[in-house]
């Protein structure tokens, strides 16, 4: 959002203030090498210092933002030097870097300084960075660096501390001229910032010691998890000191003109383009078309360079739009449809969201459009989702809803921070039919059926439409594999297949399989291992104490029933195996739970499981029993049938 | 690695306009997404100044028959480096009928360094292809001009999708004699003609009808099995005679050695003493050799700067020691000066890996090398140093070049080809054992494991980057058995100085692995179903498998009975083997316990096509041996 950058340079501009230059980072002329705490001395590396220093500075031609990153790394082992003897910068059009130096500290005092010689660029897909290699790294060294950054500014920032590896120190700071007052918050229990104040400026401070390396858990949100601080401007006391700035009302109103703003010529194209699309109906009916034809014809790009990438006409000849300019298609479109829609913006559970209090707009980047006649959304830029199923880390969260008054003959958008709701858990699923008889006595025939619901489906479904033949083939074989550990596949077929079909139908793939991986023989015995239908399940351990809470991505039921013809002259013999219950409740509702339960009529043993997750989120103090869920599943997935002679 | 050609094949480009109409390529390709209706390249050899160049004019189309395939290909990318700059490109698509022209959009040029290296200046210009639409073509044409007439490379004739028509064209003047060679498992099917006008001939090079090609993660590199053709200036006439140009092995060591003539000339202090220290009071060249080789594996990292020349010109040894980094190159050039200094014989080497088919008495040109290691000679016999595998076990190659050729520079004027040996299966050895005991509370048990050679070697350097914590989860992964409900504790990891050697141990509880019915247990034996669902998609597969090195692995599973119980099913032992490969499944029971031996040999490098019916009727004896469970009853 650098545009909006623009506006307040003026502001500062046409109130002359003074010219000050930003605070060059100075590292220690001698330093000495560091020592690790007993703590970290397992660890490959350690950051013995992370100081990041965001300055916004008033130059001649407006204001800049300075970005200083100064690291002490100490080095434990192999792994760490090849972690660190090869350094990656961020770079980039609009950034400069104004300074950089690096050094390696050997154990005996030796310095061996860069050479910025040897600094290199390096562009590689859409990441631009300076690198270097750093010389004569040794075990118990120091590999020292820093670098500056100058920039254009934005008004929001984002500095993510916490990392893999510990942080014996860590230093934030945030210089701002006086007249500019800024906000920080911190997450993940680092401490909040410090100000103090002095004539020219302000600096927020944050010190925090000792940050153990973040290691990556099993259904959780890493990125999420980690100790950052985000900061914002909130007052140009230059201007009007009462008045907060960058909003979500005031985001809110740029959307609505953004996405607007389209002339006439613009208008006549959508107007033909909509009449292609066939929409007509309901709202949900006129958006699900629109959806479906956009999605089917056109390409989406994360970026696409030019001053007539917006332009709507040019989009729609070319069929390819940025994601800003699909958004910008769609809402045309919904609004030449007379659709009743608004804007809203999201964050991501898998990193960062909009929060009510704190307006960083930099954590809204993913677009949503909300039908409220229908309280439902869809994701314009995600080709794999389709209304009413958006990327579920998207919800389960607050979004910032525009909602459009009109007054008069003028027309805007007001925000307002709301949660984006799920879908019910019903609705998602990973459902499986099977029924199954014996061939011979070592072989299975199987009529299989997944089923793929909701948020589930769309990943599922994918690959059968996005993926070349060959590819799809395997993809069926795979998917087939797990639960029959079979590739012997004599039919298939699938329903509701295509990314258009009626949302609320599951995906499926039924195929008639033959195995003969499924019995074994003992003696006179047969050994029918009937849990591995299920497919292999995780097993979690008790190992280290839970440190993030528990998220599942999505709600969601695994309901299968399987359906065994028993073959003849035999008898099952511990059928009390099929009876499995881990099942918990809160105010008489399940929360989550694994159970399976068997009928036998006749030669007919029917077996029902039924695992089911109804919530998003689970507190890390329900962490065992989430572990006794899933592991109630793999319990399960063992289970061997033994057939007798009878 | 030196400097590397990236392949061609791997590029997905495409094009159109062609007078066929889409319908007829539906109806020629019926099961296709899209067809290359054309594939072109047309090089020219020519003098510029006294110098010979190239330029490589290439064209590409293809047409769209299924919505999805305008999505999958409307990226299109083009390769290019220092070597082989990028002149001119152009590229657009068409829709059905129409004369019309579509721009593409969002151009950009990134590197296209491989992951292991940290710079170099080969690159990608990628750009969108906009308006695309079934029965629609795309069309990309450019031309790379190369300034080294010596590192031409190969024209691939294959695509992901099929190519319906590809043609090569090479125009080169009189004063130039042109050597080519056909590669690849459609090669016999390239029909050649030949024309020559004023002082050019041109060779042309056509082939029809190729199937799309289709990756397998198994396959070696494609040059092993993909259509080619491999083309070099062998001969240049200079003053009315002709003079070798790249016309064998000794005119490619001439080019070669040019870039490491200047090298390592004045002697380095810090080298000497650090190699001193490194020998002093070791009087067995071997034994000195072996102590210089491990000091650079473990002090000199592997980091690539492959920048123009820099893929090709070792730095000087000292600077690589005081940097205390390098690639293939460097690191030979620090070994030879040491060794040097220490006096063994010490060379450098050229040398393509087994990612690279050829042998240099094949195929005499820079394209059959994309590595440098140091040779030295003990006594009669030649051993080879790559200091980039940092595990690599003195006296054995490193399992990347065994069976490759090696070019050794002993001096100016003297070059010598050795095979690198191919390490015998019976060096590698893989021996797990699992010892079970059966009780009312479940299964308790130890695992020992001891490995040699490549496996050892590679579990030392995996060792190298891990600590306590991540050692025993990545032995949980790689040593898990029985099921996932198995538990690990006690790990112990014995080691052996010049790590040919390793052993592991582990106490181990496998819960609900054995069954339980009123007085009777059934457990499999089979803890590991080695290679089930790994039959090979024969004959419908026409490429190869590649193994990484020879080996034998033996799995032994004993298991100790329950006081008061007895034995009443033991399934029946059996052996397969054909002239491709085999295995050998041993039960036998003794007193309280009874156990199962199982085998299997990977007896080639290289599993070729005519192989594989052998080796799928090997699986079908070996599958209904991990249906065998065994039964235990009351006495």
């Amino acid at each position: 959002m650098r545009y909006l950058a623009f506006l307040l340079l003026l502001l500062s501009q046409q109130s002359g203030f003074a010219q000050t230059t930003y605070q060059k980072f100075q590292w220690q002329a001698r330093p000495t090498i560091q020592k690790v705490s007993k703590e970290f001395e397992n660890e490959a590396a350690v950051y013995m210092i992370d100081e990041r220093i965001n300055e916004y500075i008033v130059e001649k031609d407006g204001l800049y933002f300075y970005h200083t990153v100064h690291k002490i790394v100490h080095i434990n082992n192999d792994k760490g030097i090849e972690n660190f003897n090869k350094i990656y910068l961020p770079s980039g059009e609009g950034v400069t870097m104004v300074d950089v130096k690096a050094r390696t500290i050997l154990p005996d005092g030796k310095i061996i300084e860069l050479d910025k010689q040897n600094i290199k660029d390096l562009k590689e897909d859409d990441n631009e960075y300076k690198i270097f290699a750093m010389d004569g790294l040794t075990k118990g060294c120091d590999v020292e660096y820093y670098f500056t950054l100058r920039q254009e500014p934005s008004f929001f920032g984002r500095e993510v501390i916490g990392s893999g590896l510990p942080v014996a120190k860590a230093r934030f700071e945030l210089i701002t001229p006086a007249f500019l007052l800024f906000e920080t918050k911190s997450f993940n229990q680092l401490p909040e910032s410090k100000l103090s104040e002095e004539q020219e400026k302000r600096h927020h401070i944050i010190e925090d010691q000792n940050i153990a390396g973040m290691e990556e858990e099993g259904y959780s949100m890493y990125r999420a998890s980690l100790k950052r601080v985000e900061f914002k401007l909130c007052y140009n006391k230059s201007r009007d000191p009462k008045n907060r700035l960058f909003t979500w009302n005031e985001l809110a109103k740029k959307l609505h003109d953004i996405y607007t703003g389209i002339n006439d010529k613009e208008k006549k194209k959508v107007r033909e383009l909509l009449e292609e699309t066939g929409a007509q109906g309901t709202d949900v009916q006129k958006a699900t078309a629109i959806e479906n034809y956009l999605k089917k014809n056109f390409i989406t790009r994360e970026d696409i360079p030019g001053d007539d990438s917006e332009d709507l006409i040019k989009v729609i000849k070319v069929k390819m739009a940025s994601t800003k300019a699909m958004g910008k298609l769609f809402v045309t479109l919904f609004k030449e449809a007379g659709i009743n829609f608004q804007i809203v913006l999201a964050g991501d559970r898998s990193d960062y969201l909009v929060d009510r209090n704190f307006e960083n707009w930099n954590a809204t980047k993913n677009f949503l459009l909300y039908l409220p006649s229908a309280k439902k959304f869809l994701a314009p830029t995600e080709m794999q989702y389709r209304y009413p199923w958006i990327p579920p880390t998207w919800a389960a969260t607050n979004g910032l809803f525009c909602v459009t008054t009109t007054i008069g003959d003028f027309t805007t958008a007001v925000a307002e921070v709301k949660p984006i709701a799920m879908e019910d858990p019903a609705l998602s699923f990973v459902n499986l039919d099977v029924t199954l008889r014996m061939e011979k006595e070592d072989t299975l025939v199987l009529g299989v059926k997944q089923l793929y619901g909701g948020y589930a489906a769309s990943n599922y479904r994918l690959p059968f439409n996005f993926m070349p033949a060959d590819q799809q083939r395997d993809i069926l074989k795979q998917m087939v594999k797990f639960g029959t550990n079979s590739e012997n596949i004599l039919s298939h077929s699938f329903e509701n297949k295509e990314m258009e079909s009626d949302p609320y139908k599951p995906f499926v793939i039924n195929a008639t399989v033959k195995s003969a991986n499924l019995v074994e023989k003992a003696g006179d015995k047969l050994l029918v291992k009937i849990g591995e239908l299920i497919g292999e399940q995780s097993q979690l351990y008790d190992e280290k104490e839970r440190k993030t809470d528990i998220d599942v991505s999505f709600p969601h039921v695994l309901e299968r029933s399987i359906t065994f013809t028993l073959p003849e002259g035999y008898q099952p013999k511990n059928l009390s195996d099929l009876v499995i219950s881990e099942v918990y409740k809160e105010n008489d509702k399940e929360t989550m739970g694994f159970s399976c339960n068997y009928t036998i009529n006749g030669r007919e043993l029917k077996i029902t499981i039924r695992e089911t997750y109804n919530r998003v989120i689970y507190p890390k103090a329900q962490y065992s029993q989430f572990k006794k869920v899933i592991n109630a599943a793999a319990d399960f997935n063992k289970v061997v049938l033994v057939l007798a002679k009878a | 690695m030196k400097y590397t050609i990236k392949k061609l094949f791997l590029i997905l480009l495409a094009g159109c306009t062609q007078a066929q109409a889409q319908t007829d390529w539906k109806k020629q390709f019926p099961d296709e997404e899209a067809v290359y209706t054309r594939l072109s390249c047309h090089v020219n050899i020519k003098r510029e100044g006294d110098k010979l160049v190239a330029t490589s004019d290439y064209a590409e189309d293809l047409v769209f028959l299924s919505d999805n395939s305008v999505k999958l290909m409307s990226k299109g990318y083009i390769y290019h480096s220092g070597f082989s700059e990028l002149r001119k490109w152009d590229a657009y698509t068409q829709q059905p009928e129409e004369k019309k022209k579509f721009k593409v959009a969002n151009a950009s040029t990134a590197s296209n360094r491989d992951d292991y290296i940290f710079f170099d200046d080969s690159k990608y210009t990628s750009f969108d292809y906009t308006g695309g639409m079934v029965g629609g073509t795309r069309h990309l044409d450019y031309q790379l001009f190369h300034k080294d007439i010596c590192l031409l490379f190969p024209y691939y004739f294959e695509r992901y999708f099929p190519v319906a028509e590809a043609e090569l064209n090479i125009t080169f003047p009189s004063d130039v004699k042109l050597k080519y060679l056909a590669k690849g498992l459609d090669s016999a099917n390239i029909r050649f003609s030949e024309s020559t006008k004023k002082d050019k001939t041109t060779y042309t090079f056509r082939i029809s009808g190729l199937k799309g090609s289709r990756s397998y993660p198994d396959a070696p590199d494609n040059s092993w099995y993909a259509t080619h053709l491999i083309f070099y200036v062998a001969e240049v006439k200079e003053n009315g005679s002709w003079k070798n140009m790249l016309n064998g092995p000794a005119d490619l060591y001439r080019y070669n050695y040019n870039f490491i003539r200047n090298l390592n000339r004045a002697p380095n202090t810090e080298l000497k003493n650090i190699t001193d220290s490194l020998t002093a009071g070791v009087s067995a060249p071997a034994e000195k050799a072996k102590k210089i080789y491990r000091w650079v594996q473990n002090h000199i990292k592997y980091v690539a700067f492959e920048d123009g020349l820099e893929g090709f010109i070792p730095r000087e040894a000292s600077l690589v020691c005081s940097r205390r980094f390098g690639d293939c190159k460097d690191m030979a050039s620090i070994l030879t000066t040491m060794l040097t200094h220490a006096g063994i014989p010490a060379y450098f080497t050229w040398i393509g890996t087994r990612d690279i088919p050829y042998d240099y008495t094949d195929v005499p040109l820079p394209i059959s090398d994309n590595h440098m290691i140091c040779t030295i000679r003990l006594g009669d016999e030649y051993i080879f140093l790559d200091a980039t595998d940092n595990a690599c076990i003195f006296g054995n190659p490193s399992s990347g070049i065994q069976g490759k050729q090696a070019m050794v520079s002993i001096s100016e004027n003297e070059y010598k080809i050795i095979r690198v040996p191919v390490l015998a299966k019976e060096k590698n050895s893989l021996r797990d054992s699992t010892f079970l005991e059966l009780t009312d509370r479940g299964i308790t048990g130890q695992l020992r494991v001891h490995l040699t050679g490549y496996y050892a070697s590679n579990l030392y350097q995996m060792l190298g980057y891990k600590n306590e914590e991540e050692r025993e989860k990545y032995f949980k992964s790689v040593f898990q058995r029985g099921s996932n409900k198995i538990r690990f504790s006690n790990w112990k990891v014995i080691t052996e100085p010049d790590q040919d050697e390793i052993w592991i141990r582990a106490d181990l509880e496998l819960n609900d692995y054995a069954k339980k019915l009123g007085d009777e247990w059934f457990l499999n034996l089979n803890l590991f179903k080695w290679y089930e669902h790994e039959e090979i998609d024969y004959p419908k597969r026409r490429i190869p498998i590649d193994f990484n090195f020879l080996n034998q692995r033996r799995y032994f599973t004993t298991l100790k009975l329950p006081a008061g119980t007895k034995l009443s099913y033991l399934p029946k032992s059996n052996s397969y083997k054909n002239d491709v490969w085999g295995y050998f499944m041993d039960y036998a029971a003794e007193g309280n316990t009874v156990s199962l031996s199982q085998g299997f040999d990977t007896d080639q490098m290289i599993l070729y096509p005519r192989q594989f019916e052998a080796w799928n009727k090997v699986l079908e004896h070996l599958f209904p041996n991990y249906k065998q469970t065994i039964s235990i009853t009351k006495n």
